[in-house]
């Protein structure tokens, strides 16, 4: 068991189920129209039953498996979860309480994550290219409160600091400092007239 | 595109065979505390298997056949191979879901999450992998979300780095990268 999963305590089912919780707890605040749907019973049923917080559970309980021995028991609810949604978040990748996954076809995950990740649509968090279902530290190791943009990509062993913010369609393979956001050098796109037109 | 001829049952087979060994040799690289006996059910695999069962059918003709393969593929996997694409033998798809493939590439392509070669609009060329599609060399890697598009040619062993679209020729042994990204401070932070 890595650090992390101690720190996180992924080998206790309770806490398993605090974890999911607390990302039903950061989607049901992210947003005013969710606060004010107030906290009822519908309102937590609904939430639970959002693709975003099923995926997360299924890859929580993966991880619990695996933490606790059972393997390929977690192998298959992760093969469940990319049955499902077409998510790919190995059984091995440790991620902390608070996640939001808004869009999960299309993300992969393989890593460390403290608490309060977000990770937006098709963003990709990966070992290299000759590694593949490894032990998570071939991944990169990102701090809390990552914020990973739409098809952002992070790749290899790196690490990412606190409070970091990788913004869309960037790719980074090298250490990120706490508190940065990384952007992508761009030029202005330039608008003309259609010639088919 | 024009029906390249028949493959034969042997040579599918070792396609996928290469694909299989080239496929289990990553995944043994990575675990080697707990290697793998095979990874003929893991997804990377299953997808290029469907592919490789349809590509076989639309090459003998049976095209009706070969697209209900490549929808299924689809449904299961996520990743969308076309049947035409010529795709030689160690073929390694990472993450299937969101990987579109269409045109010609040697052997020992790895496309990695959200990759993908297509066509790009209004450019109907054929350098010989169809009108308006790309051929790429041996021993490519394609990184996650990059892409070739249109009529070009990929040298060997060239590597596409995440997030590049590429539209013309790349020579051989070229690394495609994007320049550092900047780093800035962020104001917000709690």
């Amino acid at each position: 068991m890595n650090p992390d999963c101690r720190r996180h305590g992924h080998h206790r089912l309770r806490r398993v189920r605090e974890e999911i919780r607390a990302d039903m707890r950061r989607y049901m605040t992210s947003s005013p129209e969710n606060l004010a749907r107030g906290d009822g019973f519908l309102t937590r049923l609904s939430t639970l039953l959002r693709p975003e917080i099923v995926c997360l559970a299924l890859h929580r309980t993966a991880h619990w498996l695996h933490v606790t021995g059972w393997r390929r028991a977690g192998r298959a609810a992760a093969r469940l979860n990319f049955l499902l949604h077409k998510v790919s978040i190995t059984p091995e990748s440790c991620i902390g309480p608070g996640c939001r996954l808004p869009h999960p076809p299309g993300v992969v995950f393989h890593g460390r994550a403290g608490e309060g990740l977000t990770l937006y649509s098709m963003a990709v968090c990966c070992a290299r290219e000759d590694r593949l279902d490894g032990p998570p530290e071939e991944g990169p190791h990102l701090g809390d409160r990552v914020m990973l943009g739409g098809h952002a990509v992070l790749m290899g062993p790196i690490r990412v600091g606190d409070d970091a913010r990788i913004e869309f369609c960037v790719g980074v393979t090298k250490d990120i400092p706490a508190g940065t956001v990384v952007a992508r050098r761009l030029r202005r796109p330039t608008l003309r007239p259609r010639p088919e037109a | 595109m024009p029906v390249p001829s028949p493959l034969s049952i042997a040579e599918t087979r070792t396609r996928l065979r290469a694909d299989h060994e080239r496929l289990l040799a990553i995944l043994r690289a990575s675990r080697p505390d707990d290697p793998p006996r095979s990874a003929r059910f893991h997804p990377a695999y299953v997808c290029v298997a469907l592919y490789r069962l349809s590509n076989h059918l639309f090459r003998a003709g049976h095209r009706r056949s070969a697209r209900l393969l490549w929808h299924l593929n689809l449904v299961l996997t996520g990743a969308d191979i076309s049947e035409p694409a010529d795709l030689g033998p160690g073929l390694v798809v990472m993450h299937p879901p969101g990987t579109a493939i269409m045109g010609t590439a040697g052997r020992n392509l790895t496309v990695m999450a959200c990759a993908g070669i297509g066509g790009e609009l209004g450019r109907r060329e054929d350098v010989g992998a169809g009108p308006g599609l790309a051929i790429l060399g041996d021993d490519v890697v394609l990184e996650p979300h990059s892409g070739v598009l249109g009529p070009v040619r990929i040298g060997h062993r060239v590597r596409v780095g995440a997030g590049i679209a590429i539209a013309r020729d790349v020579p051989d042994d070229t690394c495609v990268e994007w320049p550092q990204p900047r780093y800035l401070p962020r104001k917000d932070r709690p």
